[in-house]
């Protein structure tokens, strides 16, 4: 079976062919920036299997609505894994929230389209959310302690899960938990099933999050900071635990982190979010290695070396827009060493600056580290 | 590591702080009539110096024992054996004035800067509360509240608000200034950049190297992050399952880990020395078993040609081969 996802995935023309053509060309590439009120980058050569198109969710104000995610488009294929950076506050978790409708009861998608498979997840209702839910789309959240009931056995968590979404018997529902457990990795896995979560530690415990969230075979894992309370050996088998999935299962991941060194670990492409937007977009390697927005550059030069000791780190100056007072102008400019006139006063564009990458930014200059 | 008995012990002055033989057991077990039957050994016969105005970091996975440690130093738990000696004093043998006095001279920095401040006190209240306990009158509290939020480059206003109202790097600043609040010579960080974002880590990073360059600061520096402690530390002490299993320079230790432990956190691939199991899950004997550690106990021993870089024993063969190439 074809891996879709960059760089092995079908070329442009077989996906046209394959699964309808998801997009027009311009320019004769296979990228396409359109401009809607918001900007639009389709991305890999791999079939989407999520796109997420001008998404905008707003949180209820005193005085104005809030727009935590602005204008927020992307797309994950078919056994891609995405990942999507960017500090506290940048509103990655809320995008991720929003494909799941899970967003609190104070903030709504108020623009846009998640389109799934062909079905725009916006306007289902929510009965039919729910089937979708934890059995297509799963979400593996960051604090594998808060988000299992501590008084109940995993296996009961499990299995609920199983009964919600299919119509098993109970024996067969905790067959199938035991050999998802067992697949995850997880030693004696049908006895472990009876254990409470205290019982586990924090890398086991985030196993068996996954394996909840992995056990009704989505096609879709959201994974909201999964490595981030762990330890970093720990971190390390989780990674190539889910890249282990994509590889077997032709998962599709959209891995949600504030951590550098994860996305560059595990992802096939990445977004940059800063103050609700992404400000660039395109291949790991190409973001890497010829970061060119400010801010990305900023946020790799900002990380201590591990091969010799500095004097002083790098620092972002200043600090990250309020929702309730964003610039007219790039919501970056503020900080931005590159600074010229135009950028405090026109919002810039996400546009392609190479194949596959695009970036909102009115001067972009080449990444000296 | 006997002062005594080793080469290292240094040249004039007494090291600020040395640890001998320190040991914690924990019960995790109780027999029939509720008297402890089962102990984990969080910490387990450590020693160590830690020389005025230098970082020593301490690198280990959760479990390691590496926060019990360095809660045992600042005598926030009671060890079941061993010594600290801090600046002159015998700080497991001191009375309540001589604690006092400890205290003021050895502060802690907390992981979380959003669970180790009180919701319901004010930044300069936060700050002050320590500075009552060493007798300073209210005028003076409220200068040297200014004074530090200054220091940590916090603003004025910050006096004023409540935790909530700060983000995490700034409260991580108002934690700083908490601790230093008390003119300490010793503060002990642990994990103080592990709940920040990369920006903030950079800045929390940058103002603490600068006020142990103004201050003199010595700290013991807590991190399970590569590139942080290289980032902060002079010396490196890496500890697992509660023993520390190699200690030396920075530089040393980055460049030439000896212990495959260390190599294993260096090299940042899953930790598969003690069969992808959380050691803590395999019982300790176990684990320490899987890297080959000596049963005979001969202590932390040198490295060919780095006399301050000493290492755990660990598996015989690995070890005369080490030592075959001297």
């Amino acid at each position: 079976m074809a891996r879709g996802f960059w760089p092995f995935g079908p070329s442009a023309t077989t996906r046209d062919r394959r699964y309808g053509a998801t997009a027009t060309t311009r320019n004769g590439r296979h990228v396409l920036v359109l401009d809607c009120g918001g900007d639009v980058m389709t991305a890999s050569g791999a079939a989407p299997l999520l796109e997420v198109r001008d998404l905008v969710t707003s949180i209820k104000g005193r005085k104005q609505d809030l727009h935590a995610v602005d204008h927020v488009s992307f797309d994950v294929g078919k056994g891609e894994i995405f990942g999507v950076v960017g500090e506290s506050g940048c509103g990655k978790s809320m995008t991720a929230l929003s494909i799941l409708r899970l967003i609190p009861a104070n903030a709504a998608i108020t623009n846009g389209s998640i389109q799934f498979s062909g079905t725009d997840l916006t306007r289902l209702s929510n009965g039919e959310m729910r089937k979708i839910r934890g059995n297509r789309i799963s979400m593996v959240f960051q604090e594998p302690m808060t988000a299992l009931d501590p008084s109940f056995t995993v296996g009961t968590q499990i299995t609920e899960v199983i009964h919600a979404h299919s119509k098993v018997s109970k024996d067969e529902a905790r067959e199938r938990a035991a050999r998802m457990l067992d697949r995850l990795g997880i030693t004696n896995a049908a006895s472990r099933l009876d254990s409470y979560p205290h019982q586990f530690s924090g890398g086991m415990r985030q196993r068996v999050m996954m394996a909840l969230a992995l056990v009704m075979n989505p096609e879709l894992l959201i994974a909201d900071e999964p490595t981030t309370a762990l330890d970093v050996t720990i971190q390390a088998q989780i990674l190539d635990l889910i890249a282990e999935l994509r590889r077997d299962m032709g998962l599709s991941v959209l891995l949600i982190t504030h951590n550098l060194g994860v996305v560059h670990e595990v992802a096939d492409r990445v977004a940059v979010m800063y103050a609700g937007e992404i400000v660039e977009i395109g291949p790991v390697q190409q973001i890497f290695s010829n970061p060119q927005h400010p801010y990305t550059q900023g946020l790799l030069r900002s990380m201590p070396y591990l091969t010799e000791r500095q004097d002083r780190l790098y620092v972002i100056p200043g600090r990250v827009p309020e929702l309730r007072a964003m610039p007219t102008g790039c919501r970056f400019a503020a900080r931005c060493r590159n600074r010229i006139d135009i950028c405090t006063q026109q919002h810039p564009l996400l546009e392609e600056n190479e194949p596959r990458h695009a970036l909102r930014c009115f001067n972009p200059m080449p990444y000296v580290d | 590591m006997h002062c005594a008995a080793s080469t290292r012990c240094p040249m004039s002055t007494e090291p600020l702080l040395t640890v001998a033989n320190l040991s914690k057991r924990f019960p995790v077990a109780t027999d029939f009539f509720g008297r402890p039957s089962t102990f984990v050994s969080a910490v387990d016969d450590v020693g160590l110096q830690v020389e005025r105005g230098e970082t020593l970091a301490l690198v280990g996975e959760s479990g390691s024992g590496k926060s019990t440690l360095a809660r045992l130093i600042l005598r926030l738990i009671e060890p079941t054996a061993g010594s600290v000696r801090f600046d002159g004093l015998d700080v497991l043998n001191s009375g309540k004035s001589q604690m006092l006095e400890f205290r003021r001279k050895a502060q802690i920095i907390f992981q979380d800067p959003f669970e180790s401040l009180d919701p319901r006190m004010k930044g300069e209240v936060i700050v002050a509360e320590g500075m009552s306990q060493v007798g300073r009158s209210k005028a003076e509290r409220k200068e040297r509240v200014a004074e530090l939020l200054d220091l940590v480059q916090l603003p004025a206003d910050a006096a004023q608000r409540f935790p909530h109202e700060f983000s995490g790097g700034q409260r991580q600043r108002l934690s700083i200034a908490r601790a230093l609040a008390v003119d300490p010579i010793f503060v002990v960080a642990d994990e103080p950049v592990s709940a920040l974002d990369v920006s903030m880590q950079s800045q929390i990073l940058n103002l603490m190297r600068d006020l142990q360059d103004r201050l003199g600061l010595t700290y013991l520096f807590i991190s399970h992050d590569m590139s942080v402690i290289r980032h902060m530390a002079d010396r490196v002490a890496v500890m697992y399952l509660g023993r520390m299993v190699e200690i030396g320079p920075a530089a040393e230790v980055f460049s030439n880990p000896i212990h495959p432990y260390t190599q294993a956190l260096l090299s940042a691939v899953p930790s598969l020395i003690v069969g992808g199991e959380p050691p803590a899950m395999l019982g300790y004997e176990a684990a320490r078993e899987a890297i080959g550690e000596c049963s005979s106990d001969r202590g932390l021993q040198p490295v060919a040609g780095q006399p301050n870089h000493l290492v755990a024993c660990f598996g015989q063969d690995a070890w005369t081969r080490h030592r075959g190439q001297q």
